[in-house]
């Protein structure tokens, strides 16, 4: 039994890792453009917010994903209660067989999954506001400098 | 399983992991101090010191959390409380850094309010 959860730990952790890193790949390719607008084409502040960002999406996720490992054993655990020459014996048995595994394994990779998509939405919504707030910057420093010549 | 290798991989993980987000850092983080300083030798400085608290801060708390570790007698055991242990530390560099950022781009923007009030 217990070497079948040893084996739910060791397919759970590549795809987790793989999960993360593809994801963080896709998304951070995407996101420079956005921080090039944001920093108005400075390449250098631009990259490195890019790499910053992308270093806190894999802390992030695969620190949620280290914490969410462990498996609650005590939902597969049944309890007996039997009576022998009129004593009552309760025993306790931990069934984990492979269809365990995989409800297990697809739940846990599932919610690694949603959090991650959560992640990336609130990601696209901060890049989206950060655009918005950089080109009114802008408007508003071409406004001054307008200004300033009249 | 053998609590002292249980141990010496912990500490050898989260040190590991320490200093590699601890690099990355510091090198991509120095063009965010920068543009805040507009200084070459003050930001490096700055950074310096950063990398050196970060430091000092993330593998003091690894070495107490070594005391808290529950039971490790078996493998199953020992891989849950590694993967919780090192998870935390992990989330708590993310938000950590995640802080970070957002008080160097506070710091840049009321810098650059001040900048443009001094200006008009």
């Amino acid at each position: 039994m217990t070497e079948l959860i040893v084996k739910t730990y060791i397919a759970y952790l590549p795809i987790a890792i793989l999960l993360t890193f593809i994801v963080a790949r896709i998304f951070f390719k995407n996101s420079k453009i956005f921080m090039l607008d944001i920093f108005s084409g400075r390449q250098e502040i631009a990259n490195s917010t890019n790499r910053l960002f992308e270093t806190g999406f894999y802390l992030l996720s695969l620190g949620f994903a280290l914490f969410r490992m462990k498996i609650n054993k005590s939902q597969f655990i049944t309890y007996k209660n039997e009576f022998v020459e009129g004593v009552r014996v309760s025993t306790e048995e931990l069934s984990y067989g492979m269809q365990e595994l995989f409800e297990t394994l697809s739940s846990k990779i599932g919610m690694l999954a949603v959090v991650l998509g959560l992640m990336v939405f609130f990601l696209m919504f901060m890049l989206f506001r950060g655009k918005k707030k950089s080109a009114e910057g802008r408007a508003r420093k071409e406004e001054l400098q307008r200004m300033q010549e009249i | 399983m053998n609590t002292i290798l249980v141990y010496t991989i912990y500490l050898l993980l989260a040190a590991l992991i320490t200093v590699l987000v601890g690099k990355d850092l510091h090198r991509n983080g120095y063009y965010l101090i920068l543009d805040l300083f507009d200084n070459e030798e003050f930001s490096k400085t700055v950074n310096n010191l950063l990398l050196t608290g970060y430091y000092l801060v993330n593998i003091g708390y690894i070495a107490i959390t070594v005391s808290q570790f529950g039971a490790v007698e078996t493998v199953v055991l020992a891989i849950e409380e590694l993967s919780r242990k090192v998870g935390t530390i992990v989330l708590i560099l993310g938000i950590l850094h995640f802080n970070n950022i957002i008080v160097l781009h506070v710091l840049s923007k009321r810098k650059q309010s001040i900048i443009n009030f001094i200006n008009t």
